[in-house]
């Protein structure tokens, strides 16, 4: 009798699944995937075009809508060149100092991570509030901070620090100063050395923090709902627009918002992907040297 | 440009990096930092550039007090390690970038600049790859590119650190000879970092010996090796046998045998150092005696492990040319260029049975 012959599976390495188990484990990850993402994400530009593409113009043409848009840019244009700059100066000091209380530091820059951002909101009421710590003072001087512009601004400035920082800590310290001391040796001054040099060889890493920055300084939510008062046309931005039409059943125009901040989270995840995939063929590069 | 360095001292949290070096280096000089990893020589080196900043201590270049000047101020070429080029330059302008950031009222124009690359890039044999990046070169050119970088700016002293470290043994061997010659072209006052003992005594005019932080000795290579003034400097520096030593009335003993004898008041143990070349074979009967255990070659040498008769220690010794010892065999000994240690200080032997380096 004629032994089967053995079945040799070339393609098969040892810590592979079965390919029942696999596909079964695929399948699922892909119905996860489906359900709570693609699923919600269709809703969104199903509901804003409910009536058209002229219903979906119309939501956006609003004036309260536009004003919410119109607030949102202005609040991401003032915190992310901010917490940009701030990020690389803590990233700068993570990365190339050692000093007493440095994972103190790194801990802290977390923190916004960690604490949840109604509390960052609340915590900005009570310094600057009409009965918080400062904000008599302030407010004897003619300045709004809480249910204004400004309140927002920091709000959001607190929520999005981390982003810029938890990028470049990571890439300043794997790639060491050497690089930076060899520019000083070359006599380049400490403002030309970081343009020259430093800058260059974080931009990747610096954009990718940008983007994430930007996309949460004008997703944020929770804090700057404590903070802005939801006056509509005048402090409420595009997330909060989003649950005030929502509010008034004005579906089309809850989901025609809704849908550009979709749309930002896209873009903004298709281009970090990009750069990513950038990045790693330069670090690829660099392990070669 | 001469260099001197006195008392320079460094300490990195609670463990001492340097501690109290003296060095003096002439101008024109190529002298190698030779030591174990840790020993300090790499903080030598970046102190010298004005990389690390020492707690105590000066130096001068060419009589000014360099202590007290920035990175920038001093003028040094530094090659780092990994080379450090910017992977985001081509190679020229890798090698103009010290031009480009000068000041504008000192910074040549473009063309002179062009001019000067062209130059360096011929000096280090690298005509043609002005236009490469980092990424696309080998470890043996960037090695040249970041030479020619530091050289750019006419530094007054070049520091390398562990030029060779990164390069395979071929390579190596012959960026050695071309960095020598490099050397005797362009003049520059010279101070390289390495762990390799072939390679600061073969490159070196002088070469200082570091362990944990101090100088052990500082000397031409031939000084080095045949007579080096510390235990340290006879074990790192090619081979050596250690033997225990008593000191005792005016004597040194191995064993029952007197080695010779040393100045009144001496006491205590003390340590005999020679080389496996130095021990020279003659009849059986003389001051020490020992048998073979073992014979190998060694390259170009026959090298036997051999029991001592006096004190049952092993030591290596070499064995001339096309001699037929054999294991078992019996052989006396006569030691040759030995050094005498006792407290890590030199004593000197004050006779001739045993002749000191």
């Amino acid at each position: 009798m004629l032994e089967a012959p053995l079945h040799i599976q070339r393609d098969r390495d040892a810590l592979a699944e079965a390919p029942a188990l696999r596909r079964a484990l695929i399948g699922f990850a892909v119905a996860v995937l489906a359900l709570f993402l693609f699923l919600p994400l269709a809703t969104v530009f199903i509901e804003a075009f409910g009536k058209g593409a002229a219903g979906f113009v119309d939501a956006l043409s609003d004036p309260e809508t536009r004003s919410s848009i119109k607030l949102t840019l202005i609040v991401a244009a003032i915190c992310v060149p901010i917490n940009t700059a701030l990020g690389v100066a803590a990233a700068w000091a993570v990365a190339r100092f050692e000093f007493a209380g440095k994972s103190a530091l790194v801990t802290l820059i977390d923190l916004p991570f960690s604490v949840s951002p109604v509390i960052a909101g609340l915590c900005c009421v009570l310094l600057f509030g009409a009965r918080g710590l400062f904000g008599p003072q302030l407010a004897s001087h003619g300045i709004e901070v809480i249910f204004a512009v400004p309140g927002i601004v920091l709000a959001t400035l607190f929520v999005t620090f981390p982003f810029v920082a938890r990028e470049l800590i990571p890439l300043m310290q794997q790639q060491g100063s050497d690089d930076e001391q060899a520019a000083l040796t070359l006599g380049a001054s400490g403002w030309r050395m970081f343009l020259t040099v430093t800058l260059p060889n974080i931009k990747w890493g610096l954009l990718a923090g940008v983007l994430l920055c930007n996309a949460r300084a004008m997703g944020e939510f929770g804090a700057v709902a404590v903070v802005s008062g939801h006056v509509r046309g005048a402090t409420n931005t595009m997330p909060l627009q989003v649950e005030a039409l929502y509010n008034d059943y004005d579906m089309v125009g809850a989901f025609a918002v809704a849908a550009l901040l979709a749309l930002l989270a896209l873009v903004t995840l298709v281009v970090k992907t990009i750069l990513e995939w950038r990045f790693a063929g330069e670090l690829a590069l660099r392990r070669r040297t | 440009m001469d260099i001197k360095i006195r008392g320079l001292q460094k300490t990195f949290g609670a463990s001492p990096a340097l501690h109290g070096v003296d060095l003096d280096v002439g101008s024109g000089e190529l002298i190698g930092l030779l030591g174990p990893s840790g020993s300090g020589k790499t903080t030598l080196l970046r102190a010298i550039a004005g990389l690390e900043t020492p707690n105590a201590g000066q130096i001068h270049f060419g009589g000014q007090d360099a202590s007290r000047q920035s990175v920038q101020e001093r003028r040094v070429g530094f090659v780092f390690q990994n080379y450090a080029l910017f992977r985001h330059m081509s190679v020229a302008e890798n090698i103009a970038y010290g031009l480009r950031v000068r000041p504008r009222a000192t910074r040549p124009a473009a063309r002179q600049i062009t001019h000067r690359v062209n130059e360096l890039l011929e000096l280090v044999q690298l005509t043609g790859f002005d236009a490469r990046f980092p990424g696309q070169l080998s470890g043996g050119q960037r090695q040249r590119v970041a030479l020619a970088r530091a050289l750019a700016v006419e530094p007054r002293v070049l520091l390398l650190d562990e030029p060779f470290g990164a390069l395979d043994a071929r390579v190596r061997k012959d960026l050695r000879h071309w960095l020598r010659d490099l050397h005797k072209r362009t003049g520059h006052t010279t101070i390289f970092v390495t762990h390799d003992q072939d390679e600061a005594l073969e490159m070196s005019d002088r070469v200082a010996i570091l362990n944990r932080g101090a100088l052990e000795q500082i000397g031409a290579p031939d000084e080095i090796y045949d007579s080096p003034a510390t235990p340290f400097v006879f074990q790192f520096i090619g081979d050596s046998n250690r033997l225990p030593v008593d000191l005792a009335n005016g004597r040194a003993r191995l064993g029952a045998a007197i080695l010779g004898h040393v100045a009144p008041g001496l006491e205590g143990a003390a340590e005999l150092f020679f080389r496996p070349e130095n021990a020279v074979l003659e009849a059986v009967g003389g001051l020490l005696s020992g048998e073979v255990t073992h014979v190998r070659r060694q390259g170009a040498r026959r090298r036997a492990d051999v029991r001592l008769d006096q004190t049952g220690a092993m030591i290596e010794v070499d064995l001339p040319h096309g001699a037929a010892t054999q294991v078992t065999q019996r052989i006396g000994l006569r030691l040759e260029r030995v050094g005498l240690f006792a407290q890590g200080r030199r004593v000197s032997l004050l006779d001739e049975a045993c002749r000191a380096a």
